[in-house]
């Protein structure tokens, strides 16, 4: 652990991994309980990995027409596929009631698989793609922290601007409804959000562990408060301590620091378990929500 | 303050789900709910009443007939009917305390009330003076999760109170209610029905019945009754004989009652429902089975 402090005022790359997880810890942080209160854990899982398939078509792009695609960077390609990603969702989800889980699941499928094909057409090796789905910290540069940062404004302004709106959809979407809200365009603005946040999440964990940044700390803060705005700081302070701990923990080691961030956030969900049945034992209290509740 | 509009106005209204007029899931409905209305809507399961109920708030289109609520179209009304859900409608686990629940409410009283983080001192002013008017002053701050079944219902009142509906729908607000809470919301609805029409669904009218004026029998089709007409043989009719039945009576007895208070009335109302109620209850399970 010393060692990663003394490497960090030499090593560039050590500061702005850190910085690219304390700036993403924001945007998981206040969108992740909006997520698990709506129940849409599994279209945001969708997201993520449908946007693989905007990382191979940049990667595709960049290859065989450099000319006109040297700025078509793969998490511009990402960024895209998962907006385009939230708003199909958004919109299968609202009209077609019907097998709509099976429908989501092959959209995150077909994604994937458009993704990898694409990136099967381009010769040579892709070390990054294995970056994308698994996050590399140590890949992440100057200017993407500046992305990231921009990605966390648009978030932090939407969800000021909608605070009320996407809070009576999460509770209460019927009563919404009848309230005038327009709650297919709160619901697609919410997925857009998530999009966002998939795509600063991507380059800390990769798309494959953004469910669990996206979820756990969400759902840990979930045991300890009563309102959003509460739930949305302390799964953000959550989030800030995740995405910084592990990895100096485990620096030096063999063990990827990614990979420590979704284990440490699983173990600190079921800590808070624990905690929060111990303390209704203590209280002499039944606990009536089971542990897995949140994600029913 | 007095409208000449009726709150609630059905013409001859029919829906179906599927294309063909056979599978109607209402059939040739019509009803007038008055200003000072506390109406039950009962049937048996599948027999319309959440059809009826999305019908009157604008979430389904009927493909024939006219519905008209304080004479606007459904959708334009909606916001001056309080609708008020099941308290199971709510996420249990929503991280909202009973002020946030209440203050839904008021998002739709201005154009700038839904947008933004906070609502004005005048919103918080409603949901307050509502919550104090179901008896949930002292509840503002605790977790939605940590009310009973009771006491959420009526959080959802005030929610309804605080978006100064001019109509209380009730669905179903008894379920899972216990006996001691439903007698403590009979009363808090006959207290609200002195200034609002109300109308209640129910498949239970035992405990309704004594404070309603008026019972609408929905099976597909509709019967109002006065609430001293609410007989035995009526309800029996409703839940266990051919739909023909009902049509008998519906020729019979078009639309009536709302006229009487007399206590003598309202006397011979409770016996007559609570007793009818009683005896139909477990028929009335053995009915939903068979479907």
């Amino acid at each position: 652990m010393i060692d990663f402090f003394r490497d960090m005022s030499a090593n560039v790359f050590l500061q702005t991994g850190l910085i690219a997880g304390l700036l993403a810890s924001v945007a998981c942080g206040v969108v992740g309980p909006l997520v698990v209160t709506r129940r849409i854990v599994f279209l945001a899982g969708a997201i993520a990995h449908a946007s693989l398939a905007g990382v191979g078509g940049s990667i595709f792009l960049q290859h065989h027409q450099p000319a006109i695609f040297s700025w078509f960077q793969p998490i511009y390609g990402a960024l895209l596929a998962a907006l385009a990603a939230a708003v199909i969702i958004g919109v299968v989800h609202d009209r077609v009631a019907e097998r709509m889980d099976t429908l989501i699941g092959a959209l995150w499928a077909v994604g994937m698989s458009v993704g990898v094909m694409l990136i099967k057409y381009t010769p040579g090796y892709h070390a990054e793609l294995m970056s994308y789905l698994f996050g590399n910290l140590s890949m992440v540069q100057a200017g993407d922290l500046w992305f990231i940062a921009g990605l966390d404004v648009v978030i932090l302004a939407t969800i000021a601007v909608m605070y009320k709106r996407l809070l009576a959809v999460c509770v209460d979407p019927e009563q919404a409804r009848l309230q005038g809200v327009n709650v297919l365009a709160v619901q697609i603005t919410l997925l857009c959000l998530v999009a966002l946040t998939v795509i600063s999440l991507m380059q800390v964990v990769g798309l494959i562990l953004v469910l669990a940044l996206l979820t756990l700390p969400a759902a840990t803060a979930a045991h300890h408060t009563t309102r959003m705005a509460a739930m949305m700081s302390v799964a953000t302070c959550l989030c800030l301590l995740l995405c910084t701990l592990p990895r100096v923990a485990v620096y030096g080691s063999r063990l990827s620091p990614e990979s420590a961030i979704v284990l440490a956030a699983a173990g600190g969900y079921l800590l808070s378990v624990a905690i929060r049945r111990w303390r209704a034992h203590a209280n002499g209290l039944r606990v009536t929500t089971t542990a897995g509740g949140s994600d029913r | 303050m007095a409208q000449a509009k009726p709150a609630i106005e059905l013409d001859h209204v029919s829906f179906s789900w599927g294309r063909q007029a056979g599978d109607r899931a209402l059939d040739d409905v019509s009803l007038r709910v008055e200003q000072n209305d506390f109406l039950g809507l009962i049937g048996p399961n599948g027999g319309g009443k959440t059809t009826l109920l999305k019908v009157m708030l604008g979430l389904l289109s009927p493909q024939a007939g006219r519905v008209r609520i304080f004479g606007q179209p459904p959708r334009q009304a909606s916001r001056r009917i309080g609708y008020v859900a099941q308290h199971t409608a709510i996420d249990p686990q929503a991280p909202a305390t009973v002020m946030d629940v209440v203050l839904m409410g008021r998002l739709s009283r201005s154009t700038w009330a839904s947008w933004g983080m906070r609502y004005s001192k005048a919103d918080h002013a409603a949901a307050e003076e509502a919550l104090a008017r179901v008896g949930c002053a002292s509840f503002a701050r605790r977790p939605i999760q940590a009310l009973s079944g009771g006491q959420r219902q009526r959080v959802l009142i005030a929610r309804a109170l605080a978006g100064e509906a001019e109509l209380l729908l009730l669905d179903e607000p008894t379920t899972g209610v216990d006996m001691f809470a439903e007698q403590g919301l009979i009363g808090l609805l006959t207290e609200l029905n002195t200034r609002l029409p109300i109308v209640i669904v129910s498949h239970d009218i035992a405990f309704v019945s004594r404070r309603l004026t008026r019972v609408a029998c929905l099976n597909r089709r509709m019967t109002v009754h006065g609430i001293d007409e609410l007989t035995d043989d009526a309800i029996h009719a409703m839940y266990h004989s051919p739909v023909a039945r009902v049509h008998h009576d519906e020729g019979a007895c078009p639309i009536h009652g709302g006229s009487h208070g007399g206590d003598d009335h309202l006397h011979d109302g409770a016996d007559v429902g609570a007793d009818a109620g009683a005896k139909t209850n477990p028929n009335m399970k053995a009915d939903t089975s068979d479907d």
